[in-house]
């Protein structure tokens, strides 16, 4: 029976997806590769659990609001504190571990260390192919990948996005030609930020909610971003899938400690045979 | 020369007062420091000469101490010389990642050490029959039973390899290093072997964490997989930034900061941590140069003035 396996991979593909291209689109937007990325994911799960449970919201409200505060927050640390120190990499990396430390002990000074469950909002089961999959699982992926088409429209067939590729691409050229880059750049987190909470949310839902979640979602997402090849956004998808894949088969068939190994083999592998990445559309390499 | 008086007067009164107050409790926490201050100073030589982000220095750290300790528990090796020993892996380590690092640059060297990190903890794990996996190896003979010696051992320790990695940074080789975080491809054209000397800043760098690395299983009597956390780096990195990077004194003024607030910080919990971490920020953001750096940029004399005068 492979078909559970595949079930599972494809759900979590899509969380794996969802949170590499996030961190993919801040890195192009802003050439910082942001550390604190996963915990920024759980904070958007953490943020939208006390909206739904602890203030009592009904939960696209609850969403909203992790996706506001979070937007606006990361994007104004952004601004604050990354932006004037941009082009010098030691100084922003640490400052991103520094960001890293924080959320996580505020997460579990706040929520505690251990798992936290999220509510079930979506109750019951449907057969496929004589297997029971959870609806919720179901609702949370489409909302992933739906999260992820919508930003490739913003990114693809609006004004904004242009204006965002353009600064990506060229920024001499694209602030000659009346696009005020540091505006784009901001945009560019905002947008990352607003798919990192839906991530954290998607992660909450088919999951839970635990500070250790943190620097896994954060090993996911680099090896994530590196497979696809870092600041390639499309390339993101296939590769969530191949190391979704590979994680629940490998777990399932080779045992629970290639979970552990698999996603930092990946990154050494990748970053020395390939570093451009596997889908290797244009060499972007730092 | 004057200037040093004070700065040698504080040193031995700080090296006598073991022998005054009998507080095991600070001597205890001393110890720490001294360990941790090494480590970073080490990573100093990697991170603030060469440039090179390195995430790994805490996974070097940690084979250092597993490395002494199966020497100690398997061997009946000495103490003393299982912690050379544990300088000698790190040194190899070291040579290991350097060549390993020459292929990237920036941030692919801090994602690829970043992995080495996590890859040492899923090994560590998974092979607990040798390392013990969470709960680690239990047992590890110390070179020392008595607070009082092992905090002179260890600031022994720390005396001279801070001493010798001050006088490598301010060598000819240091400036060398200085030049190739600067700008490698302007110092190659001047002749610098860029090559040779990110190399070489990896082997003494990850030497002397391997040293810290035996130091510590010594003292602490056990090592576990847990060593690779990323709570260790984090603490690295808070003792290097808030220290101040580049200058190796810095580094070690962080880890006595670091490590002082946060145990006279315990009243407030987690939140020490959270309190460091934003410290952190402010200074990396505002204050670049660190503690060591601002107080040196203030003590300095005026020269346009004194010039005028």
């Amino acid at each position: 029976m492979v078909l559970p396996e595949l079930v599972d991979s494809l759900l979590l593909g899509s969380i794996f997806a969802a949170a590499g291209i996030s961190l993919s689109l801040y890195y192009s937007a802003t050439g910082i590769f942001n550390f604190s990325h996963g915990a920024l994911i759980m904070l958007g799960g953490y943020l939208t659990y006390s909206a739904f449970t602890q203030l009592g919201l009904p939960l696209p409200l609850a969403v909203l609001v992790s996706v506001v505060v979070l937007g606006v927050g990361n994007t104004l640390f952004y601004r604050c504190l990354l932006h004037p120190i941009r082009h010098h990499h030691i100084p922003s990396t640490i400052l991103t571990l520094a960001l890293l430390l924080v959320l996580e002990r505020l997460a579990s000074v706040i929520y505690g260390p251990w798992g936290l469950p999220f509510p079930t909002f979506l109750p019951g089961t449907i057969e496929a192919g004589g297997i029971p999959i959870s609806i919720q699982k179901i609702g949370v992926s489409v909302m992933t990948l739906s999260a992820i088409g919508l930003l490739w429209v913003v990114m693809n067939k609006t004004w904004t996005g242009l204006g965002v590729r353009a600064t990506i691409d060229n920024m001499a050229a694209a602030a000659s030609s009346g696009i005020n880059p540091e505006l784009m750049m901001m945009l560019g987190v905002f947008l990352s930020s607003v798919v990192t909470a839906l991530t954290g949310v998607s992660i909450a839902s088919t999951l839970f909610l635990s500070p250790i979640l943190m620097s896994q979602m954060n090993m996911v997402a680099i090896a994530v971003s590196i497979l696809a090849g870092l600041g390639s956004l499309w390339g993101i998808l296939p590769s969530a899938f191949i190391l979704a894949l590979s994680d629940v088969f490998g777990a399932t068939y080779v045992g629970g400690w290639f979970r552990f190994v698999n996603l930092a083999v990946a990154i050494i592998i990748v970053l020395l045979l390939r570093p451009q990445g596997i889908f290797g559309v244009k060499e972007r390499v730092v | 020369m004057k200037q040093l008086i004070p700065v040698v007067l504080a040193a031995a009164l700080y090296a006598a007062h073991p022998l005054f107050t009998g507080d095991s409790y600070l001597l205890r926490i001393l110890i720490i420091v001294h360990i941790f201050a090494v480590l970073a100073a080490s990573l100093d030589i990697i991170v603030g000469y060469t440039g090179q982000l390195t995430a790994g220095h805490t996974a070097v750290f940690g084979w250092g101490a597993f490395a002494t300790a199966w020497l100690i528990l398997w061997f009946n090796t000495p103490p003393e010389a299982a912690v050379l020993a544990g300088g000698l892996v790190g040194a190899l380590l070291g040579f290991g990642v350097g060549i390993l690092c020459l292929r990237f640059k920036y941030l692919l060297l801090t994602l690829v050490t970043f992995a080495l990190l996590v890859l040492s903890y899923a090994l560590a794990r998974q092979f607990h029959e040798i390392t013990g996996g969470e709960l680690g190896l239990h047992g590890i003979l110390p070179i020392s039973k008595s607070a009082v010696a092992n905090f002179y051992i260890t600031f022994g320790f720390m005396l001279v390899s801070v001493s010798l990695l001050f006088l490598l940074g301010r060598s000819r080789v240091g400036l060398y290093m200085k030049a190739v975080k600067e700008d490698e491809a302007a110092a190659e054209t001047v002749g610098i072997d860029a090559v040779k000397y990110k190399v070489l800043a990896n082997v003494v760098g990850s030497t002397f964490a391997g040293l810290a690395g035996g130091f510590f299983t010594t003292y602490m009597t056990s090592v576990g997989a847990s060593i690779f956390f990323l709570d260790y780096l984090l603490r690295l990195i808070l003792m290097w930034g808030i220290g101040g990077g580049g200058t190796i004194i810095g580094p070690v003024v962080g880890a006595y900061v670091v490590t002082l607030l946060a145990e006279y910080l315990r009243f407030i919990e987690e939140y020490r941590l959270i309190l460091l971490g934003v410290v952190l920020m402010v200074f990396i953001r505002f204050m670049p140069s660190g503690i060591y750096g601002t107080l040196v940029k203030l003590l300095q004399p005026r020269r346009v003035f004194s010039a005028g005068g």
